[in-house]
C-alpha cells in the first residue's frame, strides 16, 4: 500500500532498515514480526526528546500499530487507540476504520455473549459539574458580583469572550471550585472581581455579537445556543459514552489542576473513566474529545459566532470531566468560544487593558 | 563455579571438525592449561537476532554461534546491533550474523549472512583489533589504529559530502541541507573546524568497483571506475595524496585556524549512485555508506570505538577522545548541541586548562571549541581510558578511575542528580573517589562497575534495567546490593537498549532488565528488576556484549 511505502523509505532514511524489514514481514502476516515492528517503533519514540522524534517514527509507530492489532483481536482496539494518540497524522484514517470496524466486532460479540443491546451499567448518573467560582455549599453562586455565568433553566448556555491580539488582556479563568478550596480574595490580584457582571443575552444575533462584544472585547454569555446540539439529549445519560465508547483507550488528566504537585496524565479507557468519577477524592479531565472520538463530535455543532473573527478556527476542544474539576489561571492566545452543557460553571475574567 | 580447564570431549571436537571442514588441533588438557591461547573460544548468543533460530523466533536460552567462516575460533564479541550481532574472529575478522539479510540498506550495514557469521567485506585486510556496532552503524579498528566505519548515512563521516565546495559533484540535495543546517547550529568558535570542507573532493575517484563488486550486486555503483586493485583504490590514493602534504584551497586557512597541528579533513567520497534497486529499497538517494576510512588527526592511532544511536566515539592510544555523528542532545561533549558532526572532533574530558590538552595543542586553543573551562569540575586524571555510548549519551572512564557523562539526560542516565542533558564531559562526583573500571549505557540508563567488582547503576528503569529491583528511575548511581551480587566480582559490564550484563572474574554471566526477546537468557520472556545468573552450562564466560535486543557471551569450553 501506498502509506505504508511512504513511511517505509521515511524510515529508512531514518537508519531503521531493521524495522522495515519487520514491517514487511508483518505486512506477509509474520506474527512475531508485526509485535518487534511495534517494540521497534515505540522504542523509536522514546529515544529521545519528544520534540526530536522524527514524524517518520510516529507513522512507523501508527502503522505497527494497525499492523498488530489485526494478529491481536483482543487486544485490537487498545492497540488502536494507541496509534491514534502516539502516532503521526499519515494513517489516521486508517486507524479510525480500523477502530469502527473493531467496535462492530466487539458490538456483535457482546451481542451473543450477553443476548442483548443494551450493556448493564448499574451505575448511576453522575452530576457533571464542572464547577468554578466561589459556591456555597449548595452549589448556588454566592456572590452576583463575582458570579459570571450561572446554570440556565433548559441546562445550557454559551459563553463568549473575546480577546484580541492587539490588547493586553489576560483571560482569568477559574479560581476555586468547591466549598473544600475555595481561593480567598486576598490572593487575587488587586481589582479582581470589581467589574460588572457579565451580560446575557438570549441568542443575539451576529451583528449584535460583533458589534456590541466581540469589537469592544466584551464578554458576553448567549443563552439557548445549544438547545439544537445533539449533545443536549444525548449526553444526558452516561451510558451513551460507556456504550458507544467504553473500551476506548484515553488520556486523562488526573489531579487538582494541571499546577498541582502530583498531577500527570495517564490512559484510561472511557469506562474506568466513568467509574472513577464517582469517587470524590480525584479530579479527572479527559480533554480532546473530538480528535480522536469523531463519533462524539458529531453530537456537537460549532457555534455560528465562531465565524465572527473572519479567521478559520483554530481548534474545537473539550474537556469532559466530574465536579470539582478546576482550571487554573490561564491566557489563551485565541478568541475562544466556550460552551459549557451541564450544570454550574462559574468562571471569572480580568479584562486589564491598562498594561 | 571454578574456572574449568577441560577441552570438549572426543565426538564434540570430531563434530566440530567435521563443521569448520579443516583438521583442528588436538590439544590435550594439559597443553591447554599452559597456553591460553588454544583454547577455543565459542560465541553464546540469546535474544533477538532473527535469522539464527527457526521460525525467526527469539532465543530464549544461550545457543551457541556458528563458528566463523574461513577461521579457528572466535576472539571478541562485540556491543551493539539491532537485530544482527558482530564478533571479531581469531584472524581478526569482523563477522556479523543473525540478521534476515536481504537486499538493499540492511545488507550495507549487516552483511548478507543471515544464519551463518561471515566476514563483513572491508577495504583493509589489516585485522581487527575491536569493534562495535550502533543502532544502524557499525565501527571497527584495524591494528593500525584506523577506525572504518559504514550504515546509516547519518553516522559515518566520508559519506556527509558537502556539495559546497563542489556543487557539480557527489552528493545529493539532501546532504547539502544538512550540511547547511549543520552550519546554522554550530558555534561560532567552530568555524576553523565546520566550516567548508577541502577542496579534496575533486580528487576523489569513484569508487572502487572491485570493493562494491564484493559486496550485493545490486548496490553495484553506476560510475564505477575500474581500478586494478588495492593500490588504487580511492582509499590509499587519498592517503598517499595527503602524505605529500598536499594543499587544496582553504586547507592551509582551515590548519591555521585549528592550531599549528590542527586537524586537517579529508573527506572520502565513495559515493553510491542512485540508481533504482530492488522494490523494497526505496528508489531514492541512498541512506546507507558502505565502509570508509575515517580520517583524523595524522598520527593519531585509535584503539577503540563506541557506537551510540547516532554518534560515534573513538578513543586514541593516549587517551583523547573523538567524536563525531548526531549531537543533538550534547551525547558528543562539545559544549554545545549540534545536529551533525560530520567529521571527527575531539571531546575535551578535561577542559583546555590540563596539561595533557594543551599538549596536543601546543599550548594554543585557537579555533577549538570550548566550554567555558573555568566552570568545569577538576576531572581527576589525565587522560581517558574508555568510552562507551549509549543511545543518546555517552560515558567516559578516566586513567583515575573518574566517571564523566554527557548527552541526553531526561531519565538521569548521565548520574547528575538531575534530568537535564549535559552538553560536556561531567564528572559523576558522587562515585567519589570510587575508581570506576568500566562503564557500558543504554537507551535510558548507565552502569559501571568499580575496581573492586562492585555495579553502580542510574538512568531510566521502566523495565528493570538498572538491577534495583524496582522500576523506580536514579538520577544518581546506586550500587546494587541484591543478594544475587554478593560475593560477586564483577569485571566487565555490557547494556543492550533496555537490559544489562556482567561478566565476573569466575566467568559467570549476570543479565538484568527487559527479557521480551529472551535478552536474559533465563529460558522466558519475563523482565527481571534484579540481576539472574545466565546457565552457561559448565562454560565460562571471558567477554559479554550485549547488542540492542540481544547478548553475546564470550566463553571458554569445558566438559
Amino acid at each position: 500500500m501506498e502509506d505504508e511505502e511512504q513511511v517505509a523509505k521515511e524510515v529508512r532514511r531514518q537508519g531503521g532498515f531493521e524495522y522495515v524489514r519487520l514491517a514487511q514481514r508483518a505486512a506477509e502476516g509474520d506474527d512475531l514480526a508485526a509485535e518487534a515492528a511495534h517494540d521497534m517503533a515505540w522504542e523509536q519514540l522514546h529515544s529521545g526528546p519528544w520534540h526530536a522524534v522524527h514524524d517518520a517514527w510516529r507513522d512507523a509507530y501508527a502503522l505497527s500499530c494497525l499492523r498488530l492489532a489485526t494478529h491481536r483481536a483482543h487486544d485490537a482496539l487498545r492497540l488502536l487507540d494507541m496509534g491514534l494518540l502516539m502516532g503521526g497524522p499519515l494513517l489516521k484514517p486508517r486507524l479510525h476504520s480500523a477502530i469502527a470496524e473493531a467496535q462492530l466486532q466487539q458490538q456483535q460479540h457482546h451481542r451473543v455473549l450477553h443476548g442483548n443491546d443494551i450493556l448493564d451499567s448499574g451505575e448511576d448518573m453522575v452530576d457533571d459539574q464542572h464547577v468554578n467560582g466561589d459556591v456555597d455549599a449548595s452549589g448556588h453562586a454566592l456572590d452576583t458580583e463575582r458570579r459570571c455565568s450561572i446554570a440556565s433553566d433548559d441546562g445550557s448556555e454559551l459563553i463568549v469572550h473575546s480577546n484580541p491580539f492587539e490588547t493586553h488582556s489576560q483571560i482569568l479563568a477559574a479560581t476555586a471550585c468547591n466549598p473544600a478550596c475555595q481561593v480567598p480574595k486576598s490572593m487575587l490580584p488587586c481589582g479582581s472581581f470589581c467589574h460588572q457582571t457579565v451580560v446575557r443575552k438570549k441568542l443575539i444575533p451576529m451583528e449584535e455579537f460583533i458589534c456590541d462584544y466581540f469589537i469592544p472585547t466584551l464578554p458576553v454569555i448567549i443563552l439557548n445556543a445549544m438547545t439544537h446540539w445533539p449533545a443536549i439529549e444525548k449526553w444526558k445519560n452516561l451510558d451513551y459514552f460507556k456504550d458507544a465508547l467504553g473500551s476506548r483507550t484515553i488520556p486523562v488528566e488526573v489531579g487538582e489542576h494541571y499546577l498541582a504537585p502530583g498531577w500527570k496524565q495517564e490512559l484510561m479507557t472511557m469506562e474506568q473513566l466513568l467509574q472513577r468519577f464517582q469517587s470524590p477524592a480525584e479530579s479527572l479531565i479527559f480533554h480532546g474529545i473530538h480528535w480522536q472520538i469523531p463519533k462524539l463530535k458529531e453530537d456537537i455543532i460549532v457555534p455560528d459566532y465562531c465565524a465572527a473573527t473572519g479567521g478559520e478556527l483554530r481548534a474545537v476542544n473539550a474537556w469532559f470531566g466530574p465536579s470539582g474539576t478546576v482550571t487554573p489561571l490561564h491566557h489563551d492566545p485565541h478568541h475562544n468560544l466556550l460552551s459549557q452543557w451541564q450544570e454550574d460553571f462559574h468562571c471569572g475574567w480580568c479584562g486589564n487593558c491598562s498594561r | 563455579m571454578p574456572v574449568d580447564d577441560d577441552v570438549g570431549s572426543k565426538p564434540h571436537k570430531e563434530k566440530r571438525a567435521k563443521e569448520m571442514g579443516k583438521q583442528i588441533r588436538m590439544v590435550s588438557p594439559q597443553r591447554v592449561q599452559q597456553d591460553g591461547r588454544d583454547r577455543q573460544l565459542r560465541v553464546l548468543m540469546w535474544g533477538y537476532l532473527p535469522a539464527s533460530s527457526p521460525q525467526r523466533a527469539p532465543l530464549l536460552h544461550p545457543t551457541q554461534a556458528p563458528p566463523p567462516m574461513n577461521d579457528q575460533g572466535w576472539k571478541s564479541v562485540c556491543s551493539g546491533g539491532c537485530g544482527f550481532a558482530m564478533a571479531i574472529s581469531d584472524g581478526g575478522k569482523v563477522n556479523t550474523w543473525g540478521s534476515t539479510g536481504d537486499l538493499g540498506q540492511s545488507y550495507v550495514t549487516a552483511g548478507k549472512h543471515e544464519e551463518r557469521p561471515e566476514p563483513f567485506p572491508l577495504p583493509s585486510e589489516s585485522p581487527i583489533i575491536q569493534a562495535a556496532a550502533g543502532w544502524a552503524h557499525c565501527a571497527v579498528v584495524t591494528d593500525r589504529g584506523e577506525v572504518y566505519t559504514w550504515g546509516w548515512r547519518e553516522c559515518v563521516p566520508a559519506s556527509k559530502l558537502s556539495t559546497e565546495a563542489n556543487p557539480k559533484g557527489l552528493g545529493s540535495g539532501s546532504d547539502r541541507e544538512v550540511y547547511d543546517a549543520q552550519l546554522e547550529e554550530r558555534d561560532g568558535n567552530e568555524e576553523g573546524l565546520f566550516s567548508r570542507p577541502l577542496s579534496l573532493t575533486d580528487l576523489v575517484d569513484p569508487p572502487d568497483s572491485a570493493l562494491i563488486s564484493s559486496m550485493d550486486a545490486t548496490l553495484k555503483n553506476k560510475c564505477s571506475n575500474p581500478s586494478k586493485g588495492k593500490a588504487s583504490s580511492p582509499i590509499e590514493k587519498l592517503q598517499g595524496q595527503s602524505s605529500k602534504g598536499l594543499k587544496a584551497p582553504g586547507a592551509g586557512a582551515l590548519v591555521e585556524k585549528a592550531g599549528e597541528e590542527g586537524l586537517k579533513k579529508r573527506r572520502l567520497a565513495i559515493e553510491q549512485s542512485t540508481s533504482s534497486e530492488s522494490s523494497t529499497m526505496a528508489s531514492d538517494e541512498n541512506v546507507s555508506a558502505p565502509p570508509c576510512l575515517v580520517t583524523l588527526h595524522p598520527g593519531v592511532q585509535i584503539i577503540s570505538v563506541a557506537a551510540g544511536g547516532r554518534h560515534t566515539l573513538a578513543l586514541s592510544d593516549k587517551g583523547q577522545v573523538w567524536g563525531w555523528g548526531y549531537g543533538g542532545e550534547g551525547q558528543l561533549g562539545l559544549g554545545t548541541r549540534i545536529r551533525t558532526v560530520s567529521s571527527p572532533h575531539p571531546v575535551p574530558c578535561f577542559g583546555s586548562g590540563s596539561p595533557y590538552w594543551q599538549d596536543i595543542h601546543t599550548g594554543t586553543n585557537k579555533g577549538i571549541n570550548m566550554v567555558d573551562v573555568a566552570f568545569l569540575p577538576k576531572v581527576p586524571g589525565s587522560h581517558i581510558k574508555a568510552v562507551a555510548c549509549g543511545g543518546r549519551h555517552s560515558a567516559a572512564l578516566t586513567d583515575a578511575g573518574a566517571l564523566l557523562t554527557f548527552g541526553w539526560g531526561l531519565y538521569g542516565q548521565c548520574g547528575q542528580g538531575s534530568t537535564d542533558d549535559e552538553v560536556s564531559p561531567c564528572y559523576v562526583s558522587s562515585l567519589g573517589g570510587l575508581p570506576v573500571k568500566a562503564v557500558a549505557a543504554g537507551l535510558w540508563h548507565t552502569v559501571c562497575i568499580t575496581e573492586s567488582g562492585d555495579v553502580y547503576s542510574f538512568g531510566g528503569n521502566q523495565f528493570g534495567q538498572l538491577g534495583t529491583g524496582s522500576d523506580q528511575a536514579e538520577l544518581l548511581p546506586r550500587l546494587l546490593d541484591t543478594p544475587a551480587l554478593e560475593n560477586v566480582h564483577a569485571t566487565s559490564v555490557s547494556c543492550g537498549a533496555r537490559h544489562s550484563a556482567i561478566s565476573t572474574d569466575t566467568g559467570r554471566i549476570f543479565c538484568w532488565g527487559w527479557n521480551k526477546y529472551g535478552q536474559l537468557g533465563q529460558g522466558d520472556a519475563v523482565d527481571r528488576s534484579s540481576p539472574v545468573e545466565v546457565p552457561l552450562e559448565g562454560s565460562c564466560a571471558r567477554e559479554i556484549a550485549c547488542g540492542w535486543w540481544h547478548t553475546l557471551g564470550l566463553v571458554v569450553q569445558s566438559t
